[in-house]
C-alpha cells in the first residue's frame, strides 16, 4: 500500500477522533461572538472569525462533528440494511429473491437524492430527518453486494464442505458465506463516505440540514458565499474542510481495497 | 516479416558476437546457476548451482515435485522470472551458443522471438484473449507457411474457421495445440515447455505429448520439458534430469535411468508412480516427510531428513553431482547402492476392512441431470445433458472408482450421490447413517480461508454436543490420524502446504466417520509423492473405520490401485462397470479403451 494512503487511513483516525472529543477539543462556543467580525487568520485566531465574530476554528472543529459523524450513521444505516436484504435474498432463493432483488434495482434506479430532498422537506429541516432519509436510500448498493458474494462464495468447495459438516442456517451464513462478502462491502463503504459527506452538505447548502446557527461545513459555505471575495476565509475554509474530508475518505478507500487484496 | 513494433525477423542478430557460436554448442546451456528470488521480502534462494546441457535436438525432462524449483529453472532459461519477485541470477545461461549472462532484456526479446519456442501450464491465459487465434499464429511463423496448415498440423479440424476464433472459443486441449503450434512453426532451436498437460485430461495429455515429441523430431528441435510425472517424463525424453529443493539430483538416459536410479530421490519417484500394474494388496511406498526447499539445509544432503540410505556424511557434507553407473550423473555418496525398488521393498499391506454387513448404501437410479446453458445472445435453450439415465448402487465398506474423460458427467454424479445437487429426475436412496462427505479437487479451496482448520473439524462434531475439551481433542485425534501435528488446528489454509490442505479436508471427513467418502480427482493436482501417500491415507483410513469410497477420478490406474470396482463414464452415461483388474486387463468399451490407451506407461514409447 503505498504511503499517501496509509496516511489517509490514519488521518480517517484523527479525523473520527477530532469528531467525537471536538466540544473539548475547541477554543470556544461554536454559536457566541467572541471578538470582533471579520478578523483574518492571526496567531490570536488561527482562522480568523465570522461575520459575526464567532471563532472560525472552533465552528470548524464543530462542522467537521456535524458532517462527519452524520456521514458514518448513514454508512451505517446502509450497510447494515443492506446486508440484511442481501443475505435474506441470497439465502431465500426462488420468489423471495426475485422480490427483493427488484426492489434493490427499484431503490437503485429512482433518482434518490430528489426524492430523499423531498422527504426531508416534507419532514422539516434538521439533521437527523436528513439522515434518516439518506439511510433509506443509500442501501441498494450493498444489498447487491452483499446478495452476489454469498451466491458466488456459497458454490465454491468450502461453502459446500461447510454445509456438508451439517452446518446451516444462520450460523452457516454468518461464519462461512457473510465474511466472504466482507471486504467488498467494507471497501464500497469507505468509497461512499466521500459520496454521503457531499450530498449531505448539498442538503445543508440547500438549507435541508442542521439549522441556522449550527455550524455545519456545507451550510456554512453557503451563507457567506457573498463575502468570497472580501473575506475568503469564511467561505473557503469550510470548503477546505469537505474537500479534505473526500479526499482522505477516498484515499483511506483505496488503501482499504489494496490491504483486502493482500490479505 | 515484420511485426507492429517493427523488428525484422529476417535480419541476423546484430547484438551478438557471432564468433561466439560453434556449430556444435548446446541448444541450452545453463553453468552454476543461481537463482534467489524474494517472497514477501523475504529473500528465498530456489535454484543452487545448477549446471546441465540440453544438446541439439534433443528431448530432456526436468523432474521434481512442486517447490523444487523447476519452473523456475525453465522462466530463468527464457528470461522471464517474475520481477514483482525481484530475482537475483549467478551464473550463466546460453541457448543455442549465444551466452545471455548479463541477462541484457533486449537480448532476451530476440532469443526469445527467433530461438525459442515456449509452452506454459495454462493454455488458455497464455494466449491474447483479445486477438484471433490466426492472428496470433501468423506472427509466430517464421516461413510464411499458411497458419490454417499448422492448425492442421497440430490436429485442430476445421482449420480454417478455426483460424478465427478467440481463444476462450476453443476448449483447454486446444489451445494448447494452438500455442504448440506457436511454438514450434517458428523452428526454433529450443522448446520450453512447463508442464503443458498438467491441466488437461489424460486423453488429451497423450494426444498432446505424442504431438510435441513428433513434431520436435520433426523440426529437429531440442526441447526442456518441465513435469512432476515421470512416465510422462520417460514417454518423452532421451534425457531425464531431476531436480529435490533446488539442486540437481541426477541426470542420465531416460531408459536406464529409469531402469536403475542412481539417487535415492529419483527411485522414490520411481516407487511412488502407481502404473496399472502396482501391487494392489500392498500400500504404496513414500518419502515420509516433507518435501525440503532450497534454504532448508545449508549443510548436508537436503535429502537427507527423508532419506533410507542416509549416513553421517549425508548429513555433514553435501554430495556434488559426480559421474554414476547410467552414464550420466548423480548427487549421491552412495549411488552404487540405489536400485529402483529401493522404496518398494517390504511394503506394509492394507489393514482388514471392519465393515462386515453387505448392504446397499446409495442406491441411484433412473438419475438424470441437465443443466441450463449460459444464455447466448440469440439464446437457443438446449439443456446440456450432464447425466443420462445412471444406475448405480454403493454398498457398505466397497471402493468403487468412476472414471471417464472431462466432460463424462463424472463430477455430476458424485454431487448428486453426495446430495449437493438435486437430479432432474430418479431416485437416490441412502441408508440412514452420518451422511457422506466429499474430498475436492482443490484442497485450498475447500477450506475456509479465514476459519482455522481445527474450527472446521470442530462443525462435525458439534451435533455431538461434546464438552470444549472433549471435542479439541477429538479434533486433535482427526489429525493424527491423517498425519498431521495437532498442533496445526489453529492454523488457517493460507499457512499449510496443498498436502498438508487436503489432509485437513481429509481430517474433517472422517472426524465422525460417514459410512461414505467421496472423492473428487482428489489426487489430481497433487505430485506423485504426495498423491502415493494421499492414496495410503484414504485405503488405510476406508478400511480401519469402514467408510465406502466413491472415487472419481480420470486416471485408470489410480482408479484400479484404490476400488474394487470402477464404473466408467462417458457421456453422462455409464458405459461399463465391473472388477477393477478386470476392467484393465480385458476392457471392452471403446472409451475405457481410449482412457486406457491414454496412460502414460502405455504410450508408444514408454518402459513397461
Amino acid at each position: 500500500m503505498p504511503g499517501l494512503e496509509a496516511a489517509a487511513i490514519c488521518m480517517l483516525f484523527v479525523i473520527t477522533l477530532i469528531a467525537i472529543i471536538g466540544p473539548w477539543l475547541a477554543p470556544a462556543d461554536p454559536v457566541v461572538q467572541i471578538a470582533a467580525p471579520y478578523q483574518p487568520p492571526s496567531l490570536r485566531y488561527l482562522f480568523g472569525t465570522d461575520e459575526i465574530g464567532r471563532d472560525m476554528l472552533t465552528r470548524l472543529i464543530y462542522g467537521v462533528r456535524l458532517t462527519w459523524l452524520p456521514s458514518l450513521a448513514v454508512i451505517a444505516i446502509g450497510v447494515v440494511v443492506g446486508t440484511l436484504v442481501g443475505a435474506a435474498a441470497a439465502v431465500a432463493a426462488g420468489i423471495v429473491d426475485s422480490m427483493l432483488a427488484r426492489l434493490t434495482e427499484l431503490f437503485i434506479v429512482i433518482p434518490s437524492t430528489m426524492i430523499a430532498l423531498a422527504a426531508v422537506a416534507a419532514l422539516g429541516p434538521g439533521l437527523w430527518h436528513t439522515v434518516a432519509v439518506m439511510g433509506v436510500f443509500w442501501w441498494p448498493w450493498y444489498a447487491r453486494i452483499v446478495r452476489t458474494e454469498i451466491k458466488t462464495i456459497a458454490t465454491r468447495p468450502h461453502a459446500e464442505a461447510a454445509r456438508l459438516s451439517g452446518v446451516a442456517g444462520l450460523r452457516l451464513v454468518l461464519r462461512y458465506l457473510l465474511p466472504a462478502a466482507l471486504p467488498s462491502l467494507l471497501v464500497t463503504a469507505t468509497l461512499d463516505v466521500a459520496n454521503v459527506i457531499l450530498v449531505l452538505s448539498l442538503f445543508s447548502f440547500l438549507g435541508l440540514g442542521a439549522p441556522a446557527p449550527a455550524p455545519e461545513l456545507g451550510a456554512m459555505t453557503a451563507r457567506s458565499l457573498a463575502s468570497l471575495t472580501t473575506h475568503w476565509w469564511i467561505p473557503i475554509l469550510p470548503a477546505v474542510a469537505i474537500f479534505v474530508l473526500v479526499v482522505t475518505a477516498n484515499l483511506a478507500g483505496d488503501g482499504l481495497r489494496s490491504l483486502m487484496k493482500t490479505v | 516479416m515484420c511485426d507492429p513494433l517493427g523488428v525484422d525477423y529476417n535480419r541476423p542478430l546484430s547484438l551478438f558476437n557471432h564468433d561466439e557460436r560453434e556449430a556444435s554448442a548446446p541448444a541450452l546451456d545453463v553453468v552454476d546457476l543461481s537463482v534467489t528470488l524474494h517472497r514477501g521480502g523475504q529473500p528465498n534462494r530456489v535454484l543452487q548451482r545448477i549446471a546441465f546441457q540440453v544438446g541439439r535436438g534433443e528431448i530432456v525432462a526436468m523432474l521434481g515435485e512442486s517447490g523444487s524449483g523447476k519452473s523456475t529453472l525453465a522462466l530463468a532459461a527464457v528470461g522471464l522470472l517474475p520481477a514483482q519477485s525481484r530475482p537475483i541470477v549467478r551464473g550463466r545461461i546460453a541457448i543455442d551458443g549465444l551466452s545471455l549472462e548479463n541477462g541484457a532484456q533486449e537480448h532476451w526479446r530476440r532469443v526469445r522471438a527467433e530461438r525459442l519456442g515456449i509452452v506454459f501450464q495454462d493454455p488458455i491465459g497464455s494466449l491474447n484473449p483479445s486477438m484471433r487465434v490466426g492472428e496470433q499464429l501468423a506472427e509466430a511463423i517464421a516461413d510464411g507457411t499458411p497458419p490454417s496448415l499448422w492448425l492442421e498440423r497440430v490436429g485442430i479440424a476445421n482449420a480454417e474457421s478455426r483460424l478465427r476464433a478467440y481463444p476462450h472459443q476453443l476448449s483447454g486441449g486446444q489451445c494448447q495445440r494452438v500455442m504448440i503450434a506457436m511454438a514450434v512453426a517458428k523452428r526454433p532451436r529450443l522448446i520450453i515447455a512447463d508442464e503443458p498437460t498438467t491441466a488437461l485430461d489424460v486423453v488429451v495429455q497423450a494426444q498432446i505429448l505424442d504431438l510435441l515429441r513428433g513434431l520436435a523430431r520433426e523440426v529437429g528441435t531440442a526441447m526442456l520439458f518441465v513435469t512432476h510425472d515421470l512416465a510422462v517424463a520417460s514417454v518423452l525424453a532421451d534425457r531425464i534430469a531431476v531436480m529435490h529443493a533446488g539442486r540437481l539430483v541426477e541426470d542420465g538416459p531416460a531408459e536406464r535411468l529409469r531402469a536403475r536410479p542412481a539417487h535415492p530421490y529419483t527411485a522414490a519417484l520411481l516407487g511412488a508412480r502407481f502404473g496399472l500394474s502396482a501391487d494392489r494388496r500392498r500400500q504404496l511406498p513414500t518419502v515420509v516427510t516433507a518435501a525440503a526447499t532450497a534454504h532448508s539445509a545449508s549443510v548436508g544432503c537436503a535429502f537427507a531428513t527423508r532419506c533410507v540410505l542416509v549416513t553421517e556424511d549425508c548429513r555433514s557434507t553435501r554430495p556434488v553431482p559426480s559421474p554414476a553407473h547410467h552414464g550420466g550423473s548423480s548427487a549421491c555418496f552412495r549411488s552404487a547402492e540405489v536400485s529402483a525398488d529401493l522404496w518398494t521393498r517390504g511394503l506394509p499391506e492394507w489393514p482388514q476392512s471392519v465393515a462386515t454387513k453387505r448392504e446397499i448404501l446409495v442406491e441411484m437410479a433412473m438419475v438424470r441431470k441437465s443443466f441450463a446453458p449460459p444464455h447466448g445472445l440469440f439464446g437457443r435453450a438446449l439443456g446440456v445433458r450432464a447425466l443420462e439415465g445412471i444406475n448405480l448402487r454403493i454398498y457398505r465398506g466397497e471402493a468403487v472408482a468412476v472414471v471417464g474423460g472431462s466432460g463424462s458427467g463424472k463430477s455430476t454424479l458424485l454431487r448428486i450421490a453426495a446430495g449437493l445437487l438435486e437430479p432432474d429426475d430418479g431416485d437416490v436412496v441412502r441408508a440412514r447413517g452420518e451422511p457422506p462427505q466429499v474430498i475436492f479437487q482443490d484442497a485450498r479451496g475447500s477450506l475456509t480461508p479465514w476459519l482455522s482448520v481445527g474450527e472446521q473439524i470442530g462443525e462435525r462434531l458439534r451435533p455431538l454436543g461434546l464438552p470444549r475439551a472433549e471435542r479439541s481433542a477429538r479434533v486433535a485425534a482427526a489429525l493424527s490420524q491423517v498425519g498431521l501435528d495437532p498442533r496445526l488446528s489453529g492454523a488457517r489454509a493460507r499457512d499449510l502446504s496443498g498436502g498438508q490442505c487436503q489432509r485437513a479436508a481429509l481430517a474433517r471427513a472422517i472426524a465422525v466417520p460417514p459410512s461414505l467418502l467421496l472423492c473428487d480427482e482428489a489426487i489430481s493436482a497433487m505430485d506423485m509423492t504426495l498423491a502415493a501417500a494421499m492414496l495410503n491415507l484414504i485405503g488405510r483410513l476406508s478400511r480401519s473405520l469402514g467408510m465406502a469410497l466413491l472415487f472419481v477420478t480420470h486416471d485408470l490406474a489410480a482408479a484400479r490401485f484404490v476400488a474394487n470396482r470402477i464404473v466408467v463414464m462417458a457421456a453422462g452415461e455409464i458405459v461399463e462397470m465391473g472388477d477393477a483388474d478386470q476392467i484393465v486387463s480385458s476392457p471392452a468399451h471403446p472409451a475405457t479403451r481410449a482412457l486406457l490407451a491414454a496412460m502414460p506407461d502405455r504410450l508408444p514409447g514408454a518402459v513397461a
